[in-house]
């Protein structure tokens, strides 16, 4: 068994040849799948200093996508360890996409990336998405968050029309709406009527985290 | 109002602002540039974003339609995509929306193990690999291929030409002066490599796996987008445009080791070829002031977000420099509120001579505005905004 601290560590540093030499060492001892959870959780932890350090602005956008793939690619070696149960110990559901009209997602798969290593179930719908989309996905997996991510300018009556087909379909009250993107602004998160906005995929995940403590 | 009626007048004294922004003196009111899309030109005046792709009477109405709107000193309404051209070339870098948006989407056309071919010969290795990658129709055999790509040009050269018409036309009509951007457009070598070669994932992840030959490939295309950027005969003021991407998702080290020394190099070989360089700085550029202050008089900055003051106290004493203004806030905002941020705007920027209005990205959706509140902020500048 590995030191999951160093991992962790080792991960937040984004030292990816580090992480994937430990998982080589941790793999070749044939773990047990309970050894592997406390694996996976040491890396999802590294993410956690990973956005702490983008918050804190030392780390930047191109160092957020580097740890998530290194966390990807780590999953993907952890995967066929991991109890099966393991996928149920989900924080929420979060439906994602990118609304009508935009077919921009590279922000959009960086908050996936973060919310899933955050233990959120997300349910990506892909992009240039009509409202009703997004509602059925939140209908169908009974979401806790929507997201809506944009780029374009445009996109901000796109999210208005989406939140409207939310308050129609009865599901407003049900979900929270966070908007995301280049997009979004203060004034684009009250005209629209979403709960919050942000530019920053790491400070949308905590603030994920809070809406379904 | 303007006290000034007629065309001639308005041209006279746009024309002696713009002259004398760009001359480096203080001009005796800030210039005015409002920027509208095609897309939100066509929203304005109620025409099919679809149709006004393919018929150019369209995009002459939906232009008029802006032009009579809105106060601008520059023409305020264009268009850099056409649709045609793309869908020729089986283009997958530049595709339509559901809504008729013309938009770039993430996309490989080059492999990580690729570098070492563009970097060797990088004209070759664009023509003959990647475009066939990029553009489906031109993945067949060579005579074809000529055949398409001969065909995609002379529609491109079509709808410029159409293009520049209308620009011409409304410029005369209107009485604008020359306009603040574009005669020519070209990227920062980095960005070329990241928007059309590798994508944003793709060269964010060579920065770290790969950096030397992400280095070494910035270093082989710089030559050719200085030819991009400069034409064989360039006339005198000329400003070529350059749209920034990457750099403020990178890191420090990142960016003063693969993005700058290449950008730097295109934009003084530009100046040097009596072009200068309009950058349009997406995101927030603050923390690359210093970089950017180093850049030849010629270079003008328009800011998507950022700190005026800083700006205005840097990168502003020397250059010139505009933006940050979001129309969108007139959907939110009273009237008042919106003159009041202009207001706060200019009197920061205005410590500079060297400011234009503009807002801080190209409007392309009309109903992200209210008309009538947007309206009201432009003409506020034109007549408040006084040296």
């Amino acid at each position: 068994m590995i030191d999951t601290a160093v991992l962790k560590q080792t991960l937040g540093d984004l030292d990816e040849a580090g992480v994937n030499g430990l998982l080589e060492q941790f793999l070749a001892g044939g773990p047990t799948a309970e050894e592997t959870q406390s694996v996976v959780e040491a890396c999802q932890q590294g993410m956690e200093i990973v956005g702490d350090n983008f918050e804190a602005g030392t780390y930047f956008v191109g160092d957020l996508m580097y740890a998530a793939q290194i966390l990807t690619d780590a999953l993907e070696k952890l995967k066929p360890l991991m109890a099966a149960d393991s996928g149920s110990r989900t924080v929420g559901t979060l439906v994602l996409g990118t609304v009508e009209g935009d077919i921009h997602d590279i922000g959009k798969n960086i908050y996936k990336a973060l919310s899933e290593a955050a233990g959120f179930t997300v349910i990506d719908i892909g992009i240039d998405q009509k409202p009703e989309a997004f509602v059925e996905a939140a209908k169908a997996n009974n979401a806790d968050i929507v997201g809506l991510s944009g780029v374009l300018t445009l996109s901000i009556a796109s999210m208005k029309n989406t939140i409207e087909a939310l308050k129609a379909a009865g599901l407003r009250d049900k979900v929270k709406v966070m908007i995301g993107g280049n997009a979004v602004s203060e004034e684009a998160c009250a005209f629209v009527g979403a709960d919050y906005w942000s530019k920053n995929a790491a400070t949308s995940v905590k603030k994920g985290m809070e809406y379904v403590a | 109002m303007s006290i000034l009626t007629t065309t001639a007048e308005l041209l006279a004294e746009r024309t002696e602002i713009r002259n004398d922004l760009f001359a480096g003196k203080r001009p005796k009111r800030v210039l005015v540039v409002s920027s509208f899309t095609l897309e939100a030109a066509c929203g304005l005046a109620g025409i099919n974003l679809l149709d006004a792709h393919y018929d150019i009477s369209l995009q002459d109405k939906a232009f008029e339609k802006v032009c009579e709107t809105f106060y601008s000193d520059t023409m305020p309404a264009g268009n850099l995509r056409y649709p045609p051209t793309y869908q020729l070339l089986g283009a997958k870098n530049w595709i339509l929306a559901s809504n008729g948006v013309v938009q770039h989407p993430e996309i490989e056309t080059m492999y990580a193990d690729d570098y070492d071919k563009l970097i060797e010969n990088p004209y070759d290795t664009i023509i003959e690999t990647f475009l066939p990658r990029v553009c489906a129709a031109l993945d067949t055999d060579p005579i074809n291929r000529g055949l398409i790509f001969t065909q995609a040009y002379e529609s491109f050269v079509r709808e410029t030409a159409a293009y520049f018409g209308l620009v011409a036309k409304f410029t005369e009509k209107y009485g604008y002066a020359a306009g603040t951007i574009t005669s020519s457009m070209t990227e920062a070598p980095f960005d070329f490599i990241a928007d059309q070669l590798r994508g944003f994932k793709g060269i964010l992840m060579d920065c770290r796996r790969i950096p030397d030959k992400v280095e070494a490939a910035a270093k082989a295309v710089t030559p050719l987008m200085i030819k991009l950027a400069i034409p064989l005969h360039p006339y005198p003021g000329m400003q070529g445009f350059i749209p920034l991407h990457l750099a403020p998702y990178m890191n420090p080290q990142q960016f003063e080791r693969l993005w700058w020394p290449t950008f730097e190099e295109t934009v003084v070989a530009m100046d040097k070829a009596g072009v200068g360089a309009t950058i349009f700085a997406e995101n927030d550029w603050t923390r690359f002031l210093d970089f950017l202050t180093r850049l030849p008089k010629s270079t003008v900055v328009w800011a998507e977000d950022g700190d005026m003051q800083k700006y205005t106290d840097t990168f502003g004493k020397d250059h010139i420099f505009g933006g940050f203004f979001d129309p969108t806030i007139t959907l939110s905002k009273s009237k008042e509120e919106c003159i009041d941020e202009v207001k706060k705007m200019c009197d920061i920027c205005m410590k500079s001579d060297h400011f234009y209005f503009t807002f801080n990205k190209g409007c392309m959706d009309i109903n992200s505005v209210n008309v009538g509140k947007l309206q009201a902020v432009l003409e506020w500048v034109r007549d408040n905004a006084h040296y």
